[in-house]
């Protein structure tokens, strides 16, 4: 028997037709019909979990603020007592119920009765391995959270992007994000090694001596943006180096920047260094290359922060180290539009 | 002697039964009162079901977080005060506490130095706590010794001096660790069994029990003890090696409660002081069990109101000192420390 053309044709299409039909359907997003998957959290552990979450208790302000611009704070139940001072956090977010923090604890019981479906936490202080550990034996599931640089936020967003069943828009916002570092990124690779001034980020404890943020998470983005951070270089393996007046001296770096996390710390800060001795011989006093930068989540222009406002941070630290090189980089824009799409209340 | 009224004496020695009921009523998750009953008594007393869909929940509630938690607030107060009331004893001094011997330094440093330095293992930093503890006070014995004895005022000294320095060892590790972990060395001092459970009651009460127990018999040698070094050699007893026993067993009954819960104050201090002025004598045998009775049911309700004030959990060291520390000094005022027999 043969097999008119044209059948074969219909056949063809059909077959077509169908498999794209078939994708499509798949590919749907169905947000309401919850499913069990297994999620491997940035602890490595594999977690049992019905997504999407509706009822998530969160203990730290960073993943609370990241919850919010995924579109689901009115799934946070429950949170720590760290994330009410977060401005970048919505209101009702912040009167839920405070169920610890996870130096001092939490309380299981509040926990219990917020019913929540999974408590996202970070890992590794604290006491995060008892609480953890509390929490499975009472059959909630943990997901645990880390960071370190920019890509874990990246990953964190993803993350609970999936927990929340908000895939889309978390890519939405990792796309925002990452198309932005990556200039910065780029930028910073073709600046001439004897270009890169040293620079020391710090804050300046009330006995005097400064903190210096060396081998963690700010302290990288200094490298990042076309600056040799001298604290990470003198001490790799040391996340918040000490130091006193006399290694300022010595370390004598072309540019300091003080963080705060509001104008009246960082007010204290200058008056008290100021005041040293040695304030008037440093290199970058002379150059007048000194900086402010509002750190953390308390005040209108923080944005040296974990979570996506890290971007504003590493722009305003690349307009400060390399002027020259970022000065066509818009922060303002930059940072209302992020807040105007991610941070709407 | 005014001697205690049996009633009184047994209606004392009781009173942490109905707390501990009580206890079990306190937390943040309501639980209806039926259900409790039925929870609880359902063994006893099968009319009583339970088989709301919430019975699971509760019963969570109750035997995972509530009981292990008011068992070990139970145990830590006995702990704390009966080695307040016989380290008293024996110092003849009514200002003494087990943390005298550096104990509480030397878990504090042991903590410390376990949540700076060492990985995160669970355990880890009781274990440190634990031995730094019993370290303290070995320390503390062996510098206090001379020509094989250790005299109750070179102990006292010898006390101070170890504090001094273990104290002086945890400032520096405060000061070179990291923000996150001096936190947590910071939260650990302040004394907490926010998320105490099986596991800790397991590590400590045992211990505490046995230690009570020791103690318990030798409330007479205590008394003995308490009149002196040389009348007590008078009457046959081994001074030296009794009060080695002594300190010995309170600082295992202090250490393994303040390794798991951090360290809370003041429960041994002004516990034995209540009871001397409530019962009148400073008679080892009453004391003892008395300052185990209301050490127990103190910490206890302090433990109520640090997990069921507000939805979070409040430090439960700073509780027990912000309510101990104006009741001493009432104590002090008004009776004029008269129930210390000289």
């Amino acid at each position: 028997m043969r097999i008119r053309p044209v059948i074969v044709i219909l056949a063809l299409t059909t077959l077509i037709v169908s498999a794209g039909f078939f994708l499509t359907i798949a590919n749907f997003p169905i947000n309401t019909l919850p499913s069990s998957i297994t999620i491997q959290d940035m602890s490595g552990r594999s977690v049992a979990l019905s997504v999407p979450v509706n009822r998530a208790v969160i203990l730290n302000s960073y993943w609370n603020e990241i919850a919010s611009t995924l579109g689901v704070s009115d799934k946070i139940v429950g949170i720590d007592k760290y994330t009410i001072s977060s401005i970048y956090i919505p209101k009702a977010v912040r009167e839920r119920p405070v169920v610890g923090d996870l130096f001092g604890g939490v309380n299981l019981e509040t926990i219990l009765s917020l019913k929540p479906d999974v408590v996202i936490m970070d890992f590794g202080y604290g006491k995060s391995g008892d609480i953890i550990k509390s929490l499975e034996s009472l059959g909630i599931p943990v997901i645990c959270m880390y960071s370190n640089n920019f890509n874990d936020q990246i990953n964190a967003i993803r993350l609970l992007g999936k927990i929340f069943g908000t895939e889309a828009r978390a890519e939405s916002l990792i796309n925002f994000l990452e198309i932005r570092h990556s200039v910065l990124i780029s930028t910073t690779s073709r600046i001439p090694a004897n270009e890169r001034p040293t620079v020391l980020l710090c804050r300046v404890e009330k006995d005097g001596l400064l903190t210096a943020y060396g081998n963690s998470t700010w302290g990288k983005i200094v490298e990042d943006v076309g600056g040799i951070n001298i604290a990470l270089r003198s001490f790799p393996s040391q996340s918040w180096p000490k130091i006193n007046l006399e290694t300022l001296l010595v370390w004598n770096p072309d540019i300091i920047i003080i963080v705060g996390y509001d104008d009246a710390a960082l007010k204290s800060q200058l008056d008290l260094i100021m005041k040293s001795s040695v304030w008037g011989n440093l290199k970058a006093v002379k150059d007048s290359r000194v900086y402010t930068v509002l750190i953390g989540s308390r005040t209108e222009g923080a944005y040296l922060d974990w979570g996506p406002r890290m971007l504003i941070g590493e722009m305003k630290l690349a307009k400060m180290i390399q002027p020259k090189y970022f000065s066509d980089l818009n922060v303002d824009l930059v940072s209302d539009l992020l807040i105007s799409t991610y941070y709407s209340k | 002697m005014p001697r205690l009224r049996k009633s009184v004496f047994l209606l004392l020695l009781l009173l942490p039964l109905p707390v501990f009921f009580l206890s079990l009523t306190i937390g943040s998750y309501q639980i209806p009162f039926d259900e409790l009953l039925a929870i609880l008594f359902q063994g006893i007393a099968p009319f009583l079901n339970s088989d709301s869909s919430q019975t699971q929940i509760y019963r969570d509630v109750i035997f995972m977080i509530r009981l292990p938690r008011i068992l070990l607030a139970l145990f830590g107060g006995i702990a704390l005060s009966v080695s307040g009331a016989s380290l008293q004893s024996v110092f003849k001094n009514p200002l003494v506490d087990s943390y005298i011997l550096g104990l509480s330094a030397g878990a504090g440093l042991g903590a410390a130095l376990a949540i700076a330095f060492l990985p995160n293992i669970i355990g880890l930093t009781q274990l440190f706590a634990f031995l730094f503890s019993f370290m303290a006070f070995m320390l503390t014995y062996f510098v206090a010794r001379d020509r094989g004895q250790a005299s109750t005022v070179s102990l006292v000294l010898a006390g101070v001096i170890v504090t001094a320095l273990f104290s002086a060892a945890l400032s520096m590790i405060k000061f070179f660790t990291v923000p996150e972990k001096l936190s947590s060395v910071v939260y650990w001092l302040m004394g907490s069994m926010a998320v105490s459970g099986w596991k800790e009651v397991l590590y400590s009460v045992p211990l505490i029990l046995l230690s009570f127990l020791i103690i318990t018999l030798m409330r007479w040698r205590l008394n003995v003890l308490s009149m002196g070094d040389e009348e007590a050699k008078s009457l046959g007893i081994n001074v030296e090696r009794d009060r080695l026993v002594v300190l010995l067993t309170t600082t295992l009954m202090v250490s393994s409660f303040v390794s798991v819960a951090g360290i809370i104050g003041w429960v041994g201090l002004v516990i034995p002081h209540l009871v001397r002025m409530l019962v009148r004598t400073p008679d080892n045998r009453i004391v003892i069990p008395i300052s185990a009775s209301l050490g127990g049911v103190f910490l206890l309700l302090a433990d109520d109101v640090a997990r069921s004030l507000t939805s979070y959990e409040l430090p439960v060291g700073v509780i027990t000192t912000i309510i101990g520390a104006p009741f001493f000094l009432y104590l002090l005022k008004k009776r004029g420390g008269g129930s210390w027999r000289q």
